[in-house]
């Protein structure tokens, strides 16, 4: 009889329900296996050992946690300090031990933040009403940094709006931000195509104020240009020649 | 659903033309454009957009004895009502309107030669555009968007309306804007050859930009004086933008 096979009816023999000749091979096996009667001994052992007696206050201390719970606390004003306190406790413990969140994830909801003020932005510009599309404009100004869409659209607005007041609103929230060359053709386009000389000299305040020697080149080309309109030209000289006698520290 | 009414009226004198609103609950809007002629709108406590042809372009000779004109030779109007849009436009561009609306209206009116765009007791949003004509706007209650290349623009607010930026423009017209005395706002003034001036106790911020050159020889920085002056009048409030290149401001308290 193998180990493994005495094992399995070991209960069987010390309790003596197995059948005779299974008692018979497992008596041959403890016979001839110290390690199997090391263990068989163990269990008589165990099998010895009393069993202890409740204690008559057993019977007393069960029913009196039957017994229903007293209607008011003795303290309650303890009870409520206690949760208070405790929930005290695991704010700060939970203040001081939580980690704290990345800077990317500080990133990510800024930049969520951003993308729903800018869309805020965009949409008010595409309103009917001119006040709304103002207050669309000095909302993308007061944008600590935008996208190109912003910045796209205010481009839209200074080349196309009905509004000389939103146009001229557009060229100077335009000068917050760095231009693409594509929105800097665009403003160059309007000092021939824009009907109103207010919105060409708030388009050369815009161009002069990107601090590009290529740009002072170009815009001292245009002074001479024939079909510049004389407040345009008068507004455009005075501006160089203020620039000159400043001396320019960016030339 | 959409409700589309086109009339196209006769040039006769003394023409009226009654336009139902699509929706009178609802405010309107009425865009009214002419090259030559001038446009007054008048608000009314009616539901109709009425549009009078009386104010047509003066006769140039006098009708003969025992004559009256019967054409005005102002090319017709035409006046377009959609969904509480109303627009007015006349295909020659010479004719001049009285238009009554109802006090919420909203009105665009724009004209290059008008002598006079005139806006009376409208609530609603006034925009108005012309190039040589002046711009006269009174008992406004809504925000203003206003710009006369050439002429004079005098505006006078009922209310400052909250949240709502308006804005004044001009190249060589002057500005002159009444307030009542307790008008909260914010200023944005761009008068580069000409002055402004207020009776107001206008906190002015004037705005100096320093620039940093970076260099170690020559100038180390620029201060920039900043074209628009940004000023608050009782604590600030709406925005009010005023650009007169050449031109003076008013900025004037209702007495």
């Amino acid at each position: 009889m193998p180990c493994s096979d005495f094992a399995a009816s070991i209960a069987d023999t010390l309790t003596g329900t197995a059948s005779a000749p299974e008692r018979a091979r497992a008596e041959a096996h403890l016979a001839e296996c110290p390690a199997c009667r090391a263990n068989a001994a163990l269990w008589d052992a165990l099998g010895e050992l009393p069993v202890a007696a409740p204690s008559p206050a057993l019977r007393t201390s069960f029913q009196q946690r039957l017994r229903p719970a007293p209607a008011q606390p003795r303290w309650p004003w303890l009870a409520v300090a206690a949760a208070a306190a405790i929930a005290a406790f695991s704010f700060l413990a939970g203040r001081y031990t939580a980690p704290s969140l990345p800077s990317a994830d500080i990133a990510s909801l800024r930049g969520e933040v951003r993308n729903l003020r800018e869309v805020v932005a965009l949409s008010l510009l595409d309103q009917q009403s001119a006040s709304e599309r103002l207050r669309g404009i000095r909302y993308s100004t007061a944008l600590e940094a935008t996208g190109p869409e912003v910045v796209d659209a205010l481009a839209r607005t200074l080349s196309n709006d009905t509004s000389v007041d939103v146009r001229l609103a557009a060229a100077e929230a335009l000068r917050r931000f760095p231009l693409s060359p594509n929105v800097t053709d665009s403003a160059w386009r309007l000092l021939d195509s824009d009907d109103s000389p207010l919105v060409q000299v708030a388009v050369i305040d815009l161009l002069a104020s990107r601090k590009d020697p290529a740009i002072r080149a170009r815009l001292m080309a245009l002074q001479t240009h024939r079909d510049l309109d004389k407040n345009v030209r008068d507004y455009l000289q005075a501006l160089l020649s203020n620039q000159r006698q400043q001396g320019n520290p960016y030339q | 659903m959409r409700c589309l009414l086109l009339l196209l009226a006769l040039p006769l004198c003394a023409e009226r033309i009654n336009v139902p609103l699509r929706d009178p609950a609802r405010p309107a809007l009425v865009k009214v454009s002419t090259v030559n002629g001038s446009i007054k709108i008048k608000a009314h406590t009616g539901k109709d957009v009425i549009v009078d042809l009386d104010d047509s372009p003066p006769r140039t000779q006098p009708a003969p004895n025992g004559m009256k004109q019967i054409l005005s030779g102002g090319g017709g109007v035409n006046v377009e009502e959609e969904n509480n849009v109303v627009t007015i436009k006349s295909p020659h561009g010479n004719n001049s309107y009285l238009v009554l609306v109802p006090e919420t209206s909203s009105v665009h009116i724009r004209s290059v030669n008008a002598k006079e765009l005139r806006v009376e007791g409208v609530e609603g949003e006034i925009n108005a555009d012309t190039v040589n004509g002046s711009i006269l706007i009174v008992d406004a209650a809504g925000p203003v968007v206003a710009h006369s290349l050439n002429g004079r623009l005098t505006a006078n607010m009922k209310q400052v309306p909250s949240g709502k930026p308006m804005s004044f423009s001009t190249m060589n017209g002057q500005i002159d804007l009444t307030l009542p005395a307790t008008a909260k706002a914010d200023l944005r003034i761009n008068n580069q050859r000409g002055e402004t001036f207020s009776d107001f106790d206008v906190q002015v911020a004037t705005s100096v930009k320093r620039t940093e050159s970076g260099r170690d020889k020559g100038p180390k920085y620029k201060l920039d004086l900043e074209h628009t002056v940004t000023a608050q009048i009782n604590g600030g409030g709406p925005e009010i933008s005023m650009r007169s290149m050449n031109g003076r401001i008013y900025i004037r308290k209702a007495q």
